[in-house]
């Protein structure tokens, strides 16, 4: 099996796990919360296995991930949720800031005399328009007054 | 006629007037950011228009919700996120022209269209609110059910070649639907111990998610890359500089004409509907569109993709205050706020309403057709000082504001860093969908009816003595069961139709 077959069969498979998983599940609730989830489960693995069946049997398969900077994506991931989890250690202004920084050189900005106040102005932007304006309680920590 | 006058008259107080047109100006600003909608902004302003006329404050309220529904198409246009979820839809083509060097024609059409559909549903609140109310009352737990499916077959019925894909996605997002307490028994179901799963997954989050989040992974998927010639096209026609914010033209508008009145006529149905909700309409007016220009690639940013969820999503603005204002009953959670504010200016909505109250009752519909009529200007002007300075920016600028403004829009939206997180984590499912050809449609739509399909199902079943027959014994469920089919089999039928015309060729 080569590898762009594999790589395509990974997601009907996945439901099909998932969805086995979403059926088991049901087995544990009361029998009125159970009956929707549980009909969602049975007929999603029989469409599951119709996709399963069906990328099986296809003789052509492209490389969805071909050309593509998954590793980029997923470090872009793991960075909002690293975040999130500073939000509150280091407050919303300096983290948007490294955020939105990170962000435009990531993407290939170079330009550092450029990025950095841009950074601190768009936080600064959004800052005034949530914070002071709009009066959405953003975790300031620092700069809360 | 008389009392039409009197409601215009409390316009002639300046007071009065400067507050819709704050309100309408208010409203475009907030539909446009991301995370922020009218709920929200009148759920604030309730307790500051307490100490206001009753005039000058509803007044301000019907400008914020008029305008915030078409606000939320600047987002969805520049920059592929939807300022409200109303506007989720107008993404889908609206993103697209803006690639092709057609934002402003873009904008400009999102505005135009939201006028028709805000002004078709404020002329029939204002002529038909009380026969229409009663008829929405007819609906029952069985039609609301068959309406969330008819919803879901739209969805379905849109499917291009792979229809099992469509399915798969329509059941994750009614898998979603399921997390959070269980409308039957009320105990938690799939929150993972998780108390902020408790109330589901809320819908702004996943929505910045499924948008914002998802073009921004899509550019870091690119970086890297070489570009394509799609793309290189794409930034030039970004510099081009023929397109301009403006009204349409008599052709144009002699080609949107059936759009806006199709889209216009299912945004006021549904709207009249209580609970039936702007979801359902913009994605069943956006279906009937591309029903009814199978020539047309949708996606790929046409105006019929445009002009459809847009006057559709107006029409439902007005056309939800129908059975708010005739019989007390809130069409959708901005008019059960409004009800809030009208009872804490000491009024009674209901049938009384238009004989105690005329004065009150008629400025709130006339309020509706003259916060439409200074939406239009408004939103042109505002779009176009708005729309230059955001295309002028460097892309990877530009990203870096998109994604302030969605950690800021997702944070707000409940003022919970959990729902950042839910954001991402959409966000990244997106980014999976498009990799593996998922379409993202099924699983917004069956995300956000899950629930109601789920406790109308229950209540349809316990009506019904757990016969399913209820379905086509009832009249207006038995349309929406035909309706459902015809739509699901429409696909199936355009594919019959193309391979009989192929016949005669082959031969």
């Amino acid at each position: 099996m080569n590898r762009s077959k594999l790589i395509n069969l990974t997601m009907p498979a996945f439901f099909v796990g998932f969805f086995v998983w979403v059926i088991l599940s049901t087995m544990s609730m009361e029998k009125s919360e159970a009956i929707f989830p549980r009909m969602i489960g049975v007929f999603s693995l029989a469409v599951s296995f119709f996709q399963l069946y069906s990328d099986l049997k296809k003789a052509d398969h492209k490389d969805k991930f071909q050309n593509s900077n998954v590793l980029k994506v997923l470090e872009a991931t793991a960075v909002l949720f690293i975040y999130i989890l500073l939000m509150k250690k280091i407050g919303c202004l300096i983290d948007t800031v490294l955020l939105s920084f990170y962000t435009m050189y990531a993407l290939g900005y170079r330009k550092l005399k450029v990025a950095v106040p841009v950074s601190v102005l768009l936080t600064l932007v959004v800052f005034l328009v949530f914070k002071l304006l709009l009066r959405v309680p953003l975790p300031m920590l620092f700069f809360d007054f | 006629m008389e009392n039409i006058l009197i409601g215009l008259q409390q316009f002639f107080n300046p007071m009065v007037f400067l507050a819709l047109m704050g309100g309408t100006l208010l409203g475009l600003i907030v539909g446009a950011l991301p995370g922020l909608n009218d709920s929200i902004t009148i759920a604030v302003l309730i307790p500051v228009t307490f100490g206001m006329d009753p005039h000058v404050a509803l007044s301000l309220l019907v400008g914020i919700y008029c305008a915030s529904a078409c606000g939320g198409s600047i987002p969805a246009v520049l920059l592929e996120i939807p300022g409200t979820a109303s506007a989720m839809v107008t993404a889908w083509d609206g993103y697209p022209m803006t690639l092709k060097g057609k934002s402003k024609q873009a904008l400009s059409l999102c505005m135009t269209s939201s006028f028709f559909g805000g002004i078709s549903s404020a002329l029939v609140l204002l002529f038909f609110a009380p026969i229409l109310a009663k008829w929405a009352l007819k609906f029952g737990p069985p039609e609301y059910f068959m309406l969330a499916i008819l919803g879901m077959s739209t969805v379905i019925g849109m499917a291009g070649k792979n229809i099992a894909k469509n399915f798969l996605s329509m059941c994750l997002g009614l898998w979603i639907a399921c997390i959070g307490m269980s409308p039957t028994t009320g105990m938690a179901r799939y929150t993972f111990g998780t108390a902020s799963l408790m109330d589901g997954i809320p819908l702004i989050p996943r929505m910045i998610g499924l948008f914002g989040i998802y073009s921004l992974l899509k550019m870091y998927d690119a970086v890297g890359k070489k570009k394509t010639d799609a793309a290189i096209a794409s930034e030039n026609a970004v510099a081009s500089s023929e397109d301009r914010i403006a009204l349409p033209g008599l052709s144009m508008c002699k080609r949107l004409l059936p759009t806006w009145l199709k889209s216009s006529f299912i945004g006021n149905v549904l709207g009249i509907i209580p609970g039936a909700g702007m979801t359902m309409a913009i994605f069943l007016a956006y279906d009937q569109a591309k029903k009814s220009n199978p020539k047309l690639e949708f996606g790929t940013g046409v105006p019929e993709g445009v002009a459809a969820p847009e006057s559709a999503n107006n029409a439902v603005v007005a056309s939800s205050m129908v059975p708010l204002l005739s019989l007390g009953i809130p069409g959708n959670g901005t008019s059960a706020l409004f009800l809030g504010a009208l009872t804490i200016q000491g009024l009674r909505t209901g049938p009384t309403l238009f004989n105690d109250y005329p004065d009150m009752a008629y400025m709130i519909i006339i309020g509706f057709i003259l916060a439409n009529l200074a939406m239009l200007p408004m939103s042109l002007v505002f779009c176009k000082y708005l729309a230059s300075k955001v295309l002028k920016l460097n892309p990877q600028v530009l990203a870096a504001g998109v994604v302030i403004l969605c950690v800021t829009g997702a944070y707000s939206y409940m003022n919970n860093l959990f729902h950042i997180g839910v954001m991402v984590v959409f966000g990244l499912i997106g980014y999976l969908f498009w990799k593996f050809g998922l379409p993202q449609a099924p699983l917004i739509l069956s995300s956000i009816l899950g629930s109601m399909m789920e406790s109308n199902w229950v209540s349809s079943m316990v009506y019904a003595n757990n016969s399913p027959i209820v379905f086509i014994q009832r009249p207006i469920s038995l349309v929406l069961v035909i309706l459902s089919a015809l739509f699901l089999l429409w696909p199936l039928v355009q594919r019959l139709k193309k391979r009989l015309m192929s016949v005669p060729q082959a031969v």
